[in-house]
């Protein structure tokens, strides 16, 4: 099937073409070569071609005329193959993965087919090398650029807005309820489904990233980003539907008001926190960066332990205290779906 | 809990029988996750003058872990792929 990528490679090569064609210098199929050996769906591993193909270029050429100059008197099996040795000697040191075929076959045309004419055919090739390496790494960014990326993350940055405003939505709740005494429902639980739906969006944007983020995109740093993105909202609109579910009972609230204090403050900065997740991805260009500092927990929250012990607050009704039990955990779990998914975040920033 | 003296273990039962279940997982031997029981934990709070929340709260700690010892369990190498 021709997706983005191949038209975007044909059309470059095709006009790297027209343009040599144009000049009237001789050689000039070797744009095209160069544009098809560096295009890939990305940037990064169209450079890294590029700069692998240019080295391998002048190392080929390099050779060529040294084995040429000293070794043209032994046989040419013999001279081409102690060149050519010399090659993948010097490629191995210096890391070369995709230079080899195009410094080999430097060596054996220039050898066999150009020894006539290597000082003008050596600086020629090189120069159409370099522009089609030009042309393929700006088409990427002029001809249908990969915004399969921008458009995930995005999608992430809009899930975690929403997420945001409910954990914001969640907080007040519980710090309107003693005098309100009537909360609505009804309310979380439609958010609850915007948010499965939102995540079901960003999900729906994967098989495109994966498209455009070329070989074993599961080893890419963006695919696990997205993975670590996904797990972490996942678990909080998880949360949020435990949340839901496990409504603050109505009676004796003056009872456990510290405890529902400690949860509204954590819900609050985990809000924000999450808020800072969603400017990250919205304002990214690439890989977005992650938040620069950490989930920072409430003293409030900290300090709960003493508070679970507390005869007043365990004399409270035991639907209102299952209830409390089931909030506290699901917010501890929200808590660390955060703060792991921000060390994953600044792991996979690290290593790439 | 084998260090724990008998006397204790049978105060606390619902304790006991909620460690051992996580045993069973992790030895490959699959239990479906225990429903909620506030109100055997709620006995048990009154019965040993115990603060009743933390119990709740461990409760609610051990139905999420067993369920993950459960699905380790089931992807374990060597275990056979449910639908």
């Amino acid at each position: 099937m021709i997706d983005r990528n191949h038209l975007r490679t044909a059309f470059t090569a095709g006009l790297g073409n027209g343009f040599a064609s144009i000049t009237g210098l001789p050689d000039a199929q070797y744009v095209a070569l160069a544009v098809l050996s560096v295009s890939s769906g990305t940037y990064g591993t169209s450079f890294e071609l590029g700069r692998q193909r240019l080295l391998g270029t002048v190392l080929g050429s390099v050779l060529l005329l040294i084995g040429f100059e000293c070794l043209h008197t032994l046989p040419i099996a013999v001279g081409l193959a102690i060149t050519l040795g010399c090659l993948r000697l010097l490629g191995g040191l210096l890391s070369l993965r995709v230079g080899y075929k195009v410094g080999g076959m430097i060596v054996v045309m220039g050898w066999l087919v150009h020894e006539g004419n290597l000082a003008s055919w050596i600086p020629l090739r090189f120069f159409w090398t370099v522009l089609g390496v030009v042309l393929t790494v700006l088409s990427l960014r002029l001809f249908w650029p990969a915004r399969g990326l921008t458009q995930c993350f995005g999608r992430y940055g809009d899930l975690m807005e929403q997420l945001q405003h409910t954990l914001i939505a969640l907080a007040q709740r519980l710090e309107a309820q003693p005098a309100t005494r009537e909360p609505n429902p009804s309310a979380p639980a439609a958010t609850f489904r915007q948010l499965r739906l939102t995540l079901q969006s960003a999900r729906s944007q994967r098989p495109a990233l994966v498209q455009e983020l070329g070989n074993q995109p599961e080893r890419h740093p963006a695919a696990l980003l997205v993975s670590n993105l996904d797990a972490t909202a996942s678990r909080l609109v998880s949360m949020v539907g435990g949340m839901e579910r496990a409504v603050p009972s109505q009676r004796d609230p003056q009872l456990v008001a510290r405890l529902h204090q400690a949860e509204a403050e954590l819900l609050e900065h985990m809000a924000a926190q999450v808020g800072i997740w969603s400017q990250q991805l919205r304002s990214a260009r690439g890989l977005p960066s992650p938040p620069p500092q950490e989930l920072q927990l409430p003293r409030s929250w900290l300090e709960l332990g003493a508070e679970l012990n507390d005869p007043v607050v365990n004399s409270a009704s035991l639907d209102r205290l299952e209830r409390i039990a089931s909030r506290l955990v699901l917010c501890r779990q929200a808590e660390q779906a955060i703060r792991g998914g921000e060390s994953s975040w600044r792991a996979i920033m690290a290593r790439r | 809990m084998q260090t724990l003296p008998e006397r204790s273990l049978q105060q606390a039962e619902l304790i006991r029988g909620a460690v051992l279940g996580l045993g069973e997982q992790l030895e490959a031997r699959p239990q479906p996750t225990p429903q909620r029981n506030a109100r055997a934990w709620q006995q048990l709070a009154e019965r040993e003058q115990l603060p009743l929340l933390p119990l709740l709260a461990l409760a609610e700690e051990l139905r999420p872990l067993h369920a993950s010892l459960g699905a380790l369990n089931r992807l374990a190498p060597g275990q056979p792929r449910q639908p």
